[in-house]
């Protein structure tokens, strides 16, 4: 009935937008870079080499393969236990990448309900929403989600409500601002003359013009999630041992990072390699689909 | 300024601008009396505070004592309003740990984070500014994609991993560097470089963004064609238009780094109220755990409203779009 290009802002059609990802650069890095790294959990059980939790106390603290001293049986050494390390790598890439989806699956339901509200409803609505916000915004984050893990024990599930919670102010920030614009847009008046509910407007009319603008957040607040969820276990507020979660192998490695500095990079790196990669992915999405360019 | 060519401020009215402080400022004390309750009823919710003061191991009647001496039996209502009033003129009750004004240990411990947040937002301004200029003159060349690169870089490194191989890098192999403590400048160089770099990109994007708006507009055609030296145009007039916005985000940031500096403090074991308020949650030390919350979202509400008004100041629009 209506046609997406009727809108000013439609998305040009799906073959178009999907040549000019392939053919941008960083795009393609970031989404081949994610993509091996999402395959490397998903078959973690079938390619790593040992079992990630399986201690061996005779075979502590085996250095990695660009030592001398290495042990061909684990490429990337073992850790205080003797559990072998790029099997711990491997499943620890799971962890991150369950926290970061679960986060933002939570984290932008309730972000573009509240922005959706927002921007259709406006005035009082509105006003709510803008307070609520301001709250949400001036709660300094780390400490409230440190407490609150503090106070109900650390867990997964704990991890990705509290992150779930927090982390839908930019979801909410820019379904709003879409909103507004939409909602003046002929076509959403049209449906409305014809006397559409407000539901069929807000789901039919106005969420699949939303699609875009929420992709490009839902990376940067994915690679949010996961910097704290790594930040938390670290301080010990996070995960739970012994889930290999790269942020709990980094906080195992303090005591050894001056002596064994590479139990200390190796973790950091497939962290920083998997949040380039998110980085690159919501760049490219950015510049193809020219949305969200404020962030 | 308001007699640049072109400049955004042309001479709106002025109770527009009034109207939209007093909203602005309404919105900022709603705000830090929710926080305030937020605050106050993290302590019920984590439990009785009269266990966590006299210890899990104390008698019916000790924590008896306990609740008559602090005045945990009264409502919650006035208790609330007990704390509010007392926070509001700065007396954030007793340690439970350590039987000391909670004033007193945030006195103590704010310089080092007002210290570091500062010179980590001065260290993300001098590299965000210059660097967001240089990659919109040489927009899509290989300077503006290194720009862009190194900016993503700062996004993706995970803050406290980063500080902690400068650790190794700078403290154990070169020794050029102290790893923890902060008791001179040296102690602060890793810290700021971390956070600082963590602080760079969005307003070095933001530099970029209002450089190439600025350097595309009529008025620094105009000044261009008016034969104006190119130093000048680039500097004088588009960079003074592109700015403002940045020094308004930096205000935020620099909120959001108060709060947001627990792990690098605790990371280098600076003695600020990052690292006070993680030891705080460790101990379950309640009031500290408020005050620092309340201390911080204070501190955040006033740099957003200051923020907001520098913004809505620049661009009349954003008067109109908020609340109304």
């Amino acid at each position: 009935m209506i046609d997406e290009q009727d809108t000013p802002r439609a998305a040009a059609p799906g073959r178009v937008v999907l040549r000019r990802m392939l053919r941008h650069g960083s795009f393609t890095i970031g989404a081949t870079l994610l993509g091996v790294i999402i395959l490397i959990a998903i078959f973690a059980p079938l390619i790593a080499p040992h079992d990630p939790y399986a201690t061996d106390l005779t075979n502590r603290l085996l250095p990695p393969f660009w030592h001398d001293d290495s042990d061909p049986a684990h490429l990337l050494g073992t850790d205080r236990v003797g559990r072998d390390y790029l099997s711990r790598v491997m499943y620890g890439a799971q962890v991150s990448l369950v926290i970061g989806f679960l986060t933002v699956i939570i984290s932008c339901v309730i972000g573009s309900l509240i922005g959706v509200a927002a921007g259709y409803f406006g005035g009082p609505v509105d006003a709510l929403v803008t307070y609520i916000l301001t709250t949400r915004l001036s709660l300094p984050l780390f400490l409230v989600a440190l407490a609150i893990v503090a106070l109900s024990g650390s867990s997964l599930t704990t991890v990705i409500l509290v992150l779930g919670f927090f982390l839908w102010d930019q979801f909410a920030v820019v379904t709003r601002s879409v909103t507004q614009q939409l909602r003046s847009q002929d076509y959403v008046k049209a449906a409305r003359a014809m006397g559409a509910s407000h539901r069929r407007i807000i789901f039919r009319e106005l969420l699949p013009n939303l699609r875009e603008p929420l992709l490009v957040v839902a990376t940067v607040e994915m690679a949010n999630a996961i910097i704290l969820e790594a930040s938390l276990s670290f301080l010990g507020f996070g995960v739970q041992a012994p889930l290999p979660s790269w942020g709990l192998m980094l906080s195992d490695a303090r005591e050894f990072m001056f002596f064994d500095p590479w139990l200390m990079a190796i973790p950091g790196c497939a962290l920083f390699v998997l949040l380039l990669a998110i980085n690159f992915t919501g760049d490219g999405l950015r510049d193809v689909t020219g949305r969200g360019a404020s962030l | 300024m308001a007699g640049t060519p072109g400049h955004p401020f042309n001479g709106t009215s002025h109770s527009e601008m009034l109207r939209f402080t007093v909203i602005r400022l309404g919105l900022a004390l709603l705000t830090l009396v929710t926080v305030s309750l937020v605050a106050f009823f993290m302590t019920w919710v984590a439990g009785d505070p009269a266990i966590a003061i006299a210890g899990d191991t104390a008698s019916a009647e000790d924590i008896a004592a306990v609740r008559d001496h602090y005045g945990l039996d009264r409502p919650l209502g006035v208790q609330y309003v007990d704390w509010a009033s007392r926070a509001l003129r700065g007396d954030f009750g007793m340690s439970f740990h350590f039987d000391r004004p909670v004033a007193d240990m945030l006195a103590d411990r704010l310089p080092v984070t007002l210290r570091l947040a500062l010179s980590s937002i001065l260290f993300a301004i001098c590299i965000a500014i210059p660097l967001g200029v240089l990659a919109a003159v040489y927009n899509n060349t290989i300077i503006d994609r290194a720009a862009l690169t190194f900016a993503i870089l700062g996004q993706a490194i995970p803050t406290f991993w980063f500080a902690l191989m400068m650790m190794i890098f700078f403290g154990i192999t070169l020794r050029w560097l102290p790893i923890s403590g902060g008791g001179s400048w040296k102690h602060y160089v890793m810290p700021t470089i971390a956070l600082g770099y963590f602080a760079m990109p969005v307003l070095m994007r933001l530099t970029r963004a209002g450089m190439l708006e600025a350097l595309d507009s009529d008025y620094i055609r105009t000044a261009r064609a008016y034969g104006l030296p190119a130093r000048s145009v680039l500097f004088r007039h588009a960079l003074r238009n592109a700015i403002l916005p940045v020094v308004a985000l930096a205000a935020v940031q620099f909120g959001f780094m108060l709060g947001g500096s627990i792990v690098i403090e605790t990371v280098f074991s600076l003695p600020g109220i990052g690292w006070l308020g993680y030891d705080a949650i460790l101990r379950g030390d309640l009031p500290v755990v408020q005050a620092i919350l309340l201390l911080v979202a204070s501190f955040y509400v006033v740099l957003t409203f200051l923020s907001d008004l520098l913004n809505a100041a620049i661009d009349p629009r954003l008067r109109r779009v908020r609340v109304g």
